[in-house]
């Protein structure tokens, strides 16, 4: 009669421990991910000393792997939100920079110097939490 | 008149921290202020030099901007950093929890079947 109860009670308590921890697990391809994403928009920050027109088209991909990236961490549960929260504050960051960069069509080279350290500590936060979910023993 | 604009801008930024966090953590407010103030503390030496690029006409108004707005962002994200650390000890808790509970259980069965064959005298 113990036995009865007991097993069933372990394969579930097993189930949800499995479970909660896959939902926070470290992801190394969301961390190549993040620091790639980093790499990118400061390539894109480094390049608006020239005119928007020319770069739209950059933009525009760096937009979209933005979209790509938030969808990919929607996939991850919800325990992973504050991941999604913070790639959606980045997303707009990145939609204002690109409205005032359409309006001024060039930024000088002071302001890319400041925002390039800016992009790079917002940045920081998403590859710091990333780091501190579970990373797999081995 | 520089150092006014910059207190008024701080005292501004600092009163709207505890909004924001009520708005977006919550849970954690209380340390999400304190994190949120520091910020501003630290907001203040870039902010000294931006407003003196944009009195020498470095930084337009609107680069100003961005880069002011960059800070909001950044206090989000503080929260956010906060909330997801937060759920991470949570579950780690959690998870330390359900551990000893299936070493309890294991304990019981094994022992349940150790009972089952043994021979009875």
């Amino acid at each position: 009669m113990k036995k009865q109860i007991v097993l069933p009670l372990f394969w579930l308590l097993l189930s949800i421990a499995l479970l909660s921890c896959s939902a926070l697990k470290y992801a190394e391809s969301s961390q190549e991910s993040n620091k790639r994403m980093q790499d990118l928009t400061i390539a894109l920050v480094e390049k608006s000393n020239q005119s928007y027109t020319n770069n739209a088209l950059q933009v525009t991909i760096l937009k979209d792997s933005f979209n790509a990236v938030i969808n990919t961490e929607k996939l991850r549960g919800k325990w992973n939100l504050p991941t999604v929260n913070m790639w959606t504050q980045m997303n707009g960051l990145v939609t204002d920079f690109e409205n005032a960069w359409k309006a001024q069509n060039t930024f000088s080279p002071v302001f890319i110097d400041e925002y390039k350290q800016r992009v790079n500590k917002l940045f920081d936060y998403i590859i710091n939490l990333e780091e501190n979910k579970f990373k797999p023993k081995n | 008149m520089l150092q006014t604009i910059i207190k008024d801008i701080l005292t501004d930024a600092t009163s709207q921290i505890a909004v924001l966090a009520e708005s977006t953590v919550s849970k954690y407010k209380k340390q999400a202020v304190a994190d949120g103030k520091k910020i501003v503390t630290n907001m203040k030496n870039d902010l000294t030099r931006w407003i003196s690029m944009l009195e020498d006409r470095k930084l337009t108004t609107a680069e100003f901007e961005l880069l002011v707005k960059s800070y909001k962002t950044q206090i989000v994200m503080n929260g956010l950093l906060l909330a997801g650390l937060s759920e991470i000890r949570a579950a780690e808790f959690g998870l330390g929890v359900l551990n000893i509970v299936t070493d309890v259980a294991l304990t019981l069965v094994e022992k349940a079947a150790g009972k089952l064959l043994s021979p009875s005298i």
